[in-house]
Order: C-alpha cells, then structure tokens, then sequence
C-alpha cells in the first residue's frame, strides 16, 4: 500500500478497512488527522453491519395510505401538484370520532372550502378572530344581563347586591364537548365551558390521563383545525382555563387537547389527543 | 404528501415493523407518521433530506406506541405491583438496518446483488467475479461505488 498521511482513503481502502483488514501506515496516520475520512470509514463500517444483519423490508397495505387520506381529509384532488406542501386538504381528527373509519372520503365539507390562499399554507397559527358574541348571549339568555365586559362586572354586582336573592350568582353553563381519543393513546375527556358571575368565560378540561412527557394543550378551533385558538396548558387531569372575552364558539366550536413537546415551538404539535364539539347549553345561540 | 408516501411508504412502515414486530400497530404509527408530517409540515426543513425528517418522526411514534404499550401493561400489572418499563425505542441499528437495506433495493441490478454476495453472503470478490462473468475490477467498483451510496443513504439518520 502506498498511502501517505496527506492523502484521503479511497472507496477501496474504506472497504477494506470496513470489512475488517488493518489500515495500512498510511491510512492509520490519516485517519488520526482526518475527522472526514473517520466518518466516513465509520459509516461504512455501519454500512458493512447493516448489510450482514438481515432485515426485512415490508410495504405498507394499501389500508395505510387510505387511512393516511381519511385522517387528513385529503381529497383525490387533480390539481394536486407534487410535494408535501401543494396538496388542497385539511387537518382532520374528526371531531367526535376518533380515529373511527365511518367518514366519506373527501367528505368533511371544509375539506374544499378552504380559499386558493390557504390551500398550500394552512395554517395552525391563531388567527385574529372576528367579533362576535354568541357566548354572551347565551349567558343573557340565560337570565344574566351581559353585554359587555365592563357590563358583566356590573351585572354581577348588581346581581349580588340587588336582587334580593339569598343565593349568590352561579356560574351558567355555556356548553359541554366530549373529547373523544384520537390517537391510540386513548386518551380522553370532556371539557365544559361556564361563564362566570362576572361575565368571564372558563373551560374546565378533564383528562383520563395527564401527560407522561411535555404537555397537553388546550385549543378551540374549526373543524378542519385550520385555526386555532390556544387557552393554555394541561397540567394533571383537570385544568381549568380561562377563555378569551369575544370569542366565537360559532367559528371555533371544537374542543382540541394536544401533545405539546418542550421545543418552544408555540404552534399545534399536529397530535390531537382528543377533541370534540362543544354542544351548547340551552341552543340559545343557535344560528 | 402521496409522493412522499410513496417514496418513504416502505422506509417508514419497515421501520415500524422491526420496531412494532406487530403489523396492525406498525400500519397505525406509520400512518400517524405521515398524519403527524402534514400537520407538522411547517417545521420540514426542504434543504435537508425528506427520509431523515420522517425517520425522525417515526422515532418519536414509536416511542409514544412503545409508551402506550408501557402504561396498558402498567394497567394490567397493576395488581401484582410489577412495573417493567424498559425504555424502548427504535435503536440506532435498527435504523441503520432498514436504511440500508431499503437503499441496497434501490441500488438496482447489478450492484445490488454484488454487495449482497459480498456482505451478505461474505463471499470473496474473487468468486463473485467468477459467478457473475464479470471482471474483478468491475466486481470491485460496484463495491466501491454501492458501499458509498449506501453510506449516503446513512447521512439520513445522522442528521
């Protein structure tokens, strides 16, 4: 052999040397110099183990993809160009029913509802919500006069002091969701929305499991979880959060627990452990 | 996301089953993976190879699927107070493994059947130059050159 130190190993040398031959001088003393050539002699020597353990390789069942379709509520669309990111659709975990099979394919309505700008950038950040307040209503409806947030402070004042009840206000209820499990994880809960006295709306989430790693988060969004609205985190199995004044449970009706990683990153991890609509109390606010 | 599906299918899902070494769990994680990598697709990095983000994924799957199995066994031994909870995971060889042998497939004839005589099989280059009819420098340069594709396909799990 001819090495000298300056010189990089050749393909042959590296197989060799992966296939169990001594270096030669040569090689030995580049190698102690060359952080390169010690990578790639030692994925090589991977490469050559690798090779000798027998693996099998097995294709995945055509139920797999169509599950895939299912879950994300991709539809077989034609003008589907090529690339993770050109695909109109969707992210899907139905919102009551789990993983379950019973959904059409391309059905989920939203699937197409979705405008030319968001088809390749849906997006899991929170947009800025429109103004509506269905929520509020309901409270009225349900016999506390709130209109406002300065207004409910009042109306909760004056419910104490003036009405000449004994009993304190109550909190009235404003809707209730089943989180059904979405992952094999199984986990599950529901989640129960009040307004408060004071007019403040809060979301009380039980879980039937806490996280074993990183978090879980709290989330209300649409039904194709293209947006988003985070309430904050899950620590054990109940959690009580509050609710942003002014949202619209019309445009958010779903109830999303995710698996949050400790990455930093604030947006949905993607894994949706459990969700479910809320159905509201009364139907005060329907339509 | 049907082209990546249909390029890294088999990668994942071989993955999964010499992980699962269960096929209905190794069909569930690697349709979470792929579900996990369209809803996460914002964090895909397009300058690093596409293989390696989703072996990545499927790593963190099989944890979860391996941690799941973990606390329904917690559930059931709950009784006896026994708690086994090795912390398994898809091992760095086994990565290795599927990777490459997902790799010698596509290497395509002949340099596919060249290595696995050489490696799999362990037969001298001399020999395999004798059975296939071919020059032993020809024999050696499909060595060469197979083994460092290979090694590119290993880049994939080094991140």
């Amino acid at each position: 052999m001819a090495e000298t130190a300056e010189r990089h190993l050749t393909e042959e040398d590296l197989a060799s040397i992966a296939a169990g031959q001594a270096p030669g001088p040569g090689a030995a003393a580049h190698l102690r110099s060359c952080p390169d050539c010690r990578l790639d002699l030692d994925r090589t020597e991977r490469v050559v183990s690798a090779l000798a353990a027998p693996v099998s390789l097995h294709e995945p069942s055509a139920d797999v993809w169509a599950g895939i379709e299912r879950e994300l509520g991709l539809r077989q669309d034609p003008h589907a160009g090529p690339g993770l990111a050109a695909v109109p659709g969707a992210p899907e975990p139905a919102g009551t029913s789990g993983t379950s099979a019973e959904t059409a394919p391309g059905g989920h309505g939203g699937g197409g509802t979705l405008g030319a700008d968001d088809a390749g950038t849906v997006s899991f950040l929170p947009r800025t919500q429109r103004r509506r307040w269905p929520v509020i209503t309901a409270a009225a409806a349900a016999g506390l006069v709130v209109g406002a947030v300065g207004a409910a402070v009042v109306a909760g004042l004056v419910g104490q002091g003036d009405s000449g009840q004994d009993t304190p206000p109550q909190p009235v209820a404003v809707g209730e969701a089943v989180l059904a499990p979405v992952t094999e994880r199984d986990v599950e809960g529901r989640a129960e929305m009040v307004a408060e006295p004071d007019g403040a709306l809060r979301l009380t989430v039980d879980v039937s499991e806490g996280p074993q790693e990183g978090y879980y988060e709290v989330w209300l969004r649409d039904e194709q979880a293209s947006r988003l609205i985070s309430l904050g985190t899950v620590s054990g199995q109940t959690t009580t959060l509050p609710v942003p004044d002014g949202v619209d449970l019309d445009r958010f009706p779903v109830v999303d627990v995710s698996q949050e990683e400790f990455d930093g990153d604030p947006s949905h991890s993607g894994v949706t452990l459990a969700a479910g609509a809320m159905t509201r109390s009364g139907d005060a606010t329907a339509g | 996301m049907r082209e990546a599906y249909d390029q890294h299918g088999r990668l994942v899902f071989s993955l999964c089953m010499a992980a699962l070494s269960n096929r209905q769990d190794a069909e569930d994680a690697t349709q979470q993976v792929f579900t996990r990598a369209w809803r996460s697709r914002e964090t895909y990095d397009p300058t690093r190879p596409l293989g390696g983000w989703l072996t990545g994924i499927t790593r963190r799957v099989v944890a979860d699927t391996f941690a799941a199995r973990d606390r329904q066994r917690q559930l059931v031994d709950a009784t006896s107070g026994q708690h086994q909870r090795e912390d398994r995971q898809l091992s760095e060889q086994v990565v290795d493994r599927v990777l490459v042998h997902e790799a010698l497939e596509r290497l395509g004839p002949p340099q596919d059947e060249i290595l696995r005589m050489a490696f799999v099989q362990d037969l001298p280059q001399g020999q395999i130059a004798e059975r296939l009819g071919m020059p032993l420098g020809t024999v050696k340069s499909h060595v060469h050159r197979g083994l460092a594709r290979l090694r590119a396909a290993l880049e994939v799990n080094d991140g």
